[in-house]
């Protein structure tokens, strides 16, 4: 059965970007790797795929890390500016500093995830099923509920020893 | 008397568990209520996962157009001179010749993307990524706290032993 690309990219787009940003963590960039990977899924000559979304998580995902290695490779360190260009204006400067310091305090959690745990926890949130995250992770269907429950588990310790960490801070 | 792991209260908290495996695991929960807190727990666990990372969502940026997409994908496929199946569409489904292609493709390029939504590319059968408008996260969600209002009036009774469910780990 041939596939309704213009379908999958409806409703699949908003959940690429948002599992592309939280590798990159840059919105625009999210959303560009989010096109490249419908580009690229098109234009390809493989096979139909079977499950068209986890396909083209894959293809993200492959996307993402090249950009990172990449981004290694130039020794950019651009962090600082792009997190000022990443969070939209907001009239209250409090505000806008509390939600930095919550998306940083996510981004560091997740970094205490092992590579494989975290992949899972990511493509699970971005909407993707058992039999899809075994594919995209190389885990057998049965693992996945164990390595989901083990991420889960990492990321709230994590998270919350870092918001002790924050509030002794004052 | 076997219990089920945290994988397999996450499994099942999380709808992956199907059929014969599903319904094994529904009635030892039904009759075992430290499994039932244990689920309770896991459930708290993967809420809390959730907040979290709801907490690192990305600023709403628009979507570019289909049409603007496909434009690109042609283009790539032009470039590396790939027959791209994805792309044979057409009246009646034919095949567009590479040179019908180029031609398109510099249309486009001249006036826009705003040509594909009129016509030249049809639509295939339409795949219902989401035929009940319930993602596999709301499905779990409404599954597991129907099942949570039912055990909570189950009668107490000996629950039986759980056997490892085909392609899951044994509970232990």
């Amino acid at each position: 059965m041939s596939t309704d690309w213009g379908t999958v990219y409806r409703t699949s787009f908003g959940d690429l970007v948002r599992f592309l940003y939280r590798k990159v963590w840059d919105a625009d960039r999210a959303q560009d790797l989010a096109q490249d990977a419908f580009v690229r899924a098109l234009a390809s000559s493989e096979d139909e795929p079977a499950s068209p979304r986890a396909w083209l998580f894959s293809i993200a995902s492959n996307l993402a890390r090249d950009e990172a290695r990449a981004a290694i490779r130039r020794r950019r360190h651009l962090t600082l500016l792009k997190d000022e260009a990443d969070f939209p204006a907001r009239d209250d400067p409090a505000e806008e500093l509390e939600a930095r310091e919550r998306r940083d305090a996510v981004r560091r959690a997740l970094d205490a995830l092992g590579e494989r745990d975290r992949e899972a926890l990511l493509l699970w949130d971005a909407g993707l099923d058992y039999t899809e995250i075994a594919k995209q992770t190389g885990l057998s269907i049965g693992s996945v509920g164990t390595t989901l429950a083990r991420a889960r588990k990492r990321l709230v310790e994590a998270h919350v020893a870092l918001e002790v960490q924050h509030a002794s801070r004052g | 008397m076997r219990h089920a792991d945290e994988g397999l209260l996450h499994a099942w908290l999380d709808g992956a568990l199907l059929g014969e495996e599903a319904d094994t695991v529904r009635q030892h929960l039904s009759m075992c209520a430290n499994c039932r807190t244990r689920l309770e727990e896991a459930a708290r666990l993967r809420d809390q996962a959730d907040a979290i990372l709801a907490g690192a969502a990305p600023a709403e940026l628009p979507r570019p157009p289909f049409a603007e997409v496909v434009a690109q994908a042609q283009a790539l496929a032009l470039e590396a001179h790939l027959p791209a199946p994805r792309l044979r569409l057409g009246q009646g489904g034919r095949s567009i010749s590479w040179r019908t292609l180029g031609w398109a493709a510099s249309i486009l390029i001249a006036v826009g993307a705003g040509w594909w939504g009129h016509g030249l590319l049809r639509q295939p059968q339409r795949l219902a990524v989401r035929e009940d408008g319930l993602t596999a996260q709301e499905k779990a969600r409404a599954a597991q706290n129907h099942l949570l209002l039912r055990l909570e009036t189950s009668p107490a009774v000996e629950p039986p032993e759980l056997s490892a469910p085909a392609g899951l780990a044994a509970p232990g």
